[in-house]
């Protein structure tokens, strides 16, 4: 078959047309709220399972993991529905909705097995994580500048995902132990110089 | 100017265009925007993780098992919305589908992308030497595996002279690689030109996964030995991994020809930079370059006769931009540009070549009715070959350009609650082969909501490499020449499947697939008596065949330590010709096929699997004796690997052994190089991971 020089321009000029790609047209990013809020809740759920606590921490062996949230509440009922039923190690879980100003009251932070921290609560993060001190309470937290500044674990939106990133000084100042698999799994694990 | 140069000039400017115009995007595996359903890019960790295909789905997925899921599932699920990135399981997709992840190729202790495709179903994988492997998803791999279309990030790897890919060649770099999808069957309206028996996808890490210094050091049987060390960081908007390794092996001992040893030592050097720039997660561009310099690779034939010999080895350097942006919640584009540079000698004193591929692809997918998911594109690509240094007599047109540009669209539409139909249609033009029309209609119907049922239909076409088309090359001093037809036809295939899907829960998947292809414009290698040999091997289209088979698969997590996996691939060939199978040089398809693998966590940190294999009686083409078949007889490969973790799981050693029960054992043969036996070996991997 011979080649039809006509046909074979054509093509090149189709191939060179195809990079004349309209590129203005507006980005737009949607995060769905429900899906979202349902990722987080089975997260903590499964923070909770790759967490031991210190004896002490609870009051006894029935005693539930207590999950605290602090600011504003970004599950509604999607928490609750989460952990019904669930157990770790034979604790039920009980959730709580810390009232407002509660940052500020070291005995309710200090009450909770996993503590989260809404985003809103940003500019009082260094105080509340100072009242936690070194207290066998997970804390969890948005954004990827909350594991920096000291937190355990925080929530990070990446490429449509939620994934999370550690804080390894953190964890281990609260006597908390951690599986090697949430350190494993961690998209960023602070402090990022040490390995 | 010519039309070399202005084809330089129109790709130079292309990649310069993407570059200025791009506006960041969204991530590498963005599906909706690519032409064809890709498995969730979501790393897997966990043997146990069921692989998922996003794909553009009219109606919301139910997210109750949300709170079931553990850790690495949540990772993986989409929040952002958009009618294209909605989730589905890889349940819900219409077509055979096989999905090897890192964690499996790093389970099974597979050495090369060929290994780690032993544990596909119906994936026929031969081992010919240490760096070539004849590999293809439904039989007629060969040499030369013409009828499967590998990719990498969406970048076509099909040699301009022979067709197939060189595995041994391109930079591979097993470490880098996130995952491998095999689409079993005929995809010819994406992809175009070559996906007939089916497309390997292999997708890389995104940077992000790897941050930090990663070193591995490998060595083991006939000396083999590897080193990597690759660097990734985020800074920013940009995150960008540079990797590099050297690989080397004395190649295997034994070979099959009767006339003198395999000469098959290996050592290549490969490279590679990926770079993602993300200015918010629905606009990003990815940047892709690398490399791979080959000393060796190829073992010398008989074919070659008695003159000098050249030096064999290769180089074969890449270049990748892609733009991929999605403009609203159901539209997106995305735009792919790369430059394939292959330079290769395989040690025939005869000949050597170059070729140069320029491709621009485009593709874009919009919901424009409810309930419709329609993606379209524009697919191109100039092909240079360049063979002037080789014997002026060998080939009748050493230079060949040659292009192909083709147009596709494919809508996926929800009739009905649980029926979906997929149509498409596409028109691919080359200079040499003309139009070729593909097409493909699937139904899917959701038995409940873990089973689905779907059949489908479709064509596809394999465009005659330009080498079938010009290359004259003389054998035995001489003796014996292959002819080429300029004027061959395209092999054309039309194939029918039905497909059953299951997946009780998030433990539990199996798939069981029935396939017929029947093959048009087949073309072996034709002996008649010459000029310009005294027997010719000729070119010759008119072979027609048939191809049926049943794959299954299944992979169950027994428990959080233990994994089981196995699969069964039944295959029948039937052809019809008065030239025999074996002059086409593909080896005949194993009429049985089976895996099975366990993988167990004896603690946390310590890692043991388990991979037996065993394939079936195939006929392989014979080097010594072009005429002659030779028969593989059917073999059983066990594969133990143990891995300890430590140090937090950064760093580990593991030992492992391929081909336990057996010191060596052909795979295939073909009629291009003195094929090996595959012998057994035993291998230490350390690996460090400092972030």
């Amino acid at each position: 078959m011979s080649v039809r020089p006509p046909i074979r321009r054509l093509c090149w000029i189709g191939a060179a047309c195809a990079w004349a790609v309209p590129s203005t047209a507006a980005r737009a990013e949607t995060v769905d709220p429900i899906k979202t809020a349902q990722v987080k809740a089975a997260y903590l759920y499964n923070f909770a399972k790759f967490t031991t606590w210190p004896n002490n921490a609870f009051a006894d062996e029935s005693a539930p993991v207590v999950i605290g949230i602090l600011g504003v509440d970004p599950f509604g009922e999607t928490l609750d529905k989460t952990v019904e039923g669930k157990t770790v190690e034979n604790r039920k879980f009980l959730v709580k909705r810390l009232p407002p100003r509660s940052e500020n009251d070291r005995t309710a932070l200090r009450s909770c097995h996993i503590l989260y921290i809404s985003e809103s609560l940003q500019s009082r993060w260094g105080s509340i994580l100072e009242l936690l001190g070194d207290a066998p309470v997970l804390v969890v937290g948005e954004s990827d500048e909350f594991a920096a500044a000291g937190g355990m674990l925080s929530f990070v939106l990446s490429a449509g995902n939620i994934v999370f990133h550690l804080n390894r000084d953190a964890v281990e100042r609260s006597k908390l132990q951690l599986s090697s698999k949430l350190m494993k799994l961690a998209k960023v694990v602070y402090p990022k110089e040490k390995s | 100017m010519t039309l070399y140069q202005t084809t330089l000039l129109v790709s130079a400017l292309a990649v310069l265009q993407v570059g200025a115009e791009s506006a960041p995007a969204s991530p590498p595996d963005n599906v909706e925007t690519g032409p064809v359903e890709r498995i969730s890019p979501a790393d897997s960790h966990e043997a146990e993780e069921v692989p998922t295909v996003k794909r553009p789905s009219p109606d919301s997925k139910p997210n109750a098992d949300i709170a079931e899921m553990g850790l690495e599932e949540l990772m993986a699920v989409q929040v952002v919305v958009t009618a294209s990135r909605r989730e589905e399981t890889i349940l819900s997709v219409p077509r055979a589908i096989s999905v090897i992840t890192a964690e499996d190729i790093r389970a099974s202790g597979a050495r090369s992308i060929p290994d780690a495709l032993r544990l596909a179903a119906g994936v026929d994988v031969a081992e010919l030497s240490y760096g070539n492997a004849a590999v293809s998803p439904r039989g007629f791999h060969g040499f030369a595996s013409r009828y499967v279309l590998v990719l990498v990030d969406g970048r076509q790897i099909f040699d301009s002279l022979f067709g197939g890919t060189a595995w041994g060649s391109w930079p591979f770099q097993l470490e880098d690689v996130a995952r491998i999808e095999i689409i079993r069957g005929p995809a010819g309206v994406t992809w175009g030109a070559n996906a007939v028996n089916g497309v390997i996808n292999i997708i890389t890490k995104d940077p992000r996964d790897q941050l930090g210094v990663t070193a591995t050091l490998g060595g083991g049987s006939r000396g083999a030995q590897k080193e990597h060390l690759g660097y990734a960081f985020e800074e920013g908007k940009l995150r960008l991994r540079l990797s590099g390794e050297f690989e080397g092996s004395d190649g295997f001992r034994e070979g099959l020809s009767v006339f003198g040893g395999l000469d098959d030592d290996y050592k290549i050097g490969r490279f590679g930079v990926h770079a993602i720039y993300e200015r918010a997660p629905n606009d990003t561009l990815t940047l892709s370059a690398g490399s791979g310099v080959l000393d060796g690779g190829y073992p010398r034939t008989p074919l070659g006769g008695f003159g000098f010999s050249r030096n064999p080895g290769s180089q074969a350097s890449f270049v990748l931009g892609k733009w991929e942006r999605r403009t609203s919640d159901d539209n997106s584009y995305s735009l792919t540009g790369y430059l394939n540079d292959f330079y290769g000698s395989p040690g025939l004193r005869q000949f050597d070549y170059r070729y140069q591929q320029l491709a621009l692809q485009f593709a874009h997918t919009l919901s424009p009715i409810e309930n419709h998911t329609l993606t379209w594109g524009v697919d191109s690509r100039a092909d240079l070959l360049d063979a002037t240094n080789s014997d002026p007599r060998v080939l009748s047109k050493p230079s060949v350009e040659t292009g192909t540009l083709g147009v596709y669209a494919r809508d996926q539409w929800r009739f009905r609650p649980r029926w979906s139909l997929d149509l498409g249609a596409s028109m691919h033009y080359e200079f040499y082969g003309g139009f070729q029309p593909s097409a493909e209609a699937a139904l899917l119907y959701e038995i409940s909501d873990t089973a689905r049922v779907y059949g489908s239909v479709s064509r596809a076409f394999q465009m005659p490499p330009a080498g079938l088309r010009f290359l004259e090359m003389p054998f035995l001093n001489g003796l014996a020449w292959a002819v080429a037809d300029r004027d061959m036809d395209t092999l054309s295939l039309v194939a029918y499947e039905l497909g059953w899907r299951w997946q009780p829960n998030r433990r539990f998947q199996t798939s069981v697939a029935w396939y017929w292809h029947d093959y048009d414009e087949y073309a072996p290698l034709t002996p008649r008596l010459g000029p310009p040999g005294l027997i010719d091997l000729a070119v010759a289209n008119g072979a027609q065949a048939q191809l049926y088979g049943l794959e299954f698969d299944a992979r169950y997590a027994a428990s959080d330590k233990l994994t089981l996996l196995s699969n069964y691939t039944f295959q029948q060939l039937a052809w019809h010709s008065t030239v025999p199978y074996r002059y086409s040089d593909a080896i005949t398809p194993p009429r049985h096929k089976a895996m099975i693998g366990a993988r167990y966590d004896l603690t946390p940190d310590w890692h043991l699997s388990s991979h037996l294999y065993f394939v079936d009686t195939t006929s392989a083409p014979n080097a010594d004796f072009p005429l002659v078949s030779r028969k593989i007889d059917p073999y059983l490969r066990w594969d133990l690997r143990a891995e300890h973790e430590f140090r937090n799981d950064r760093a580990s050693v593991a030992v492992g052994v391929r081909n336990l029960l057996d010191p060596d054992h052909p795979e295939g043969g073909t009629l291009f190089i003195n094929a090996a036996e595959v012998p057994r070996m035993v291998y230490v991997e350390c690996r460090i991971h400092i972030p």
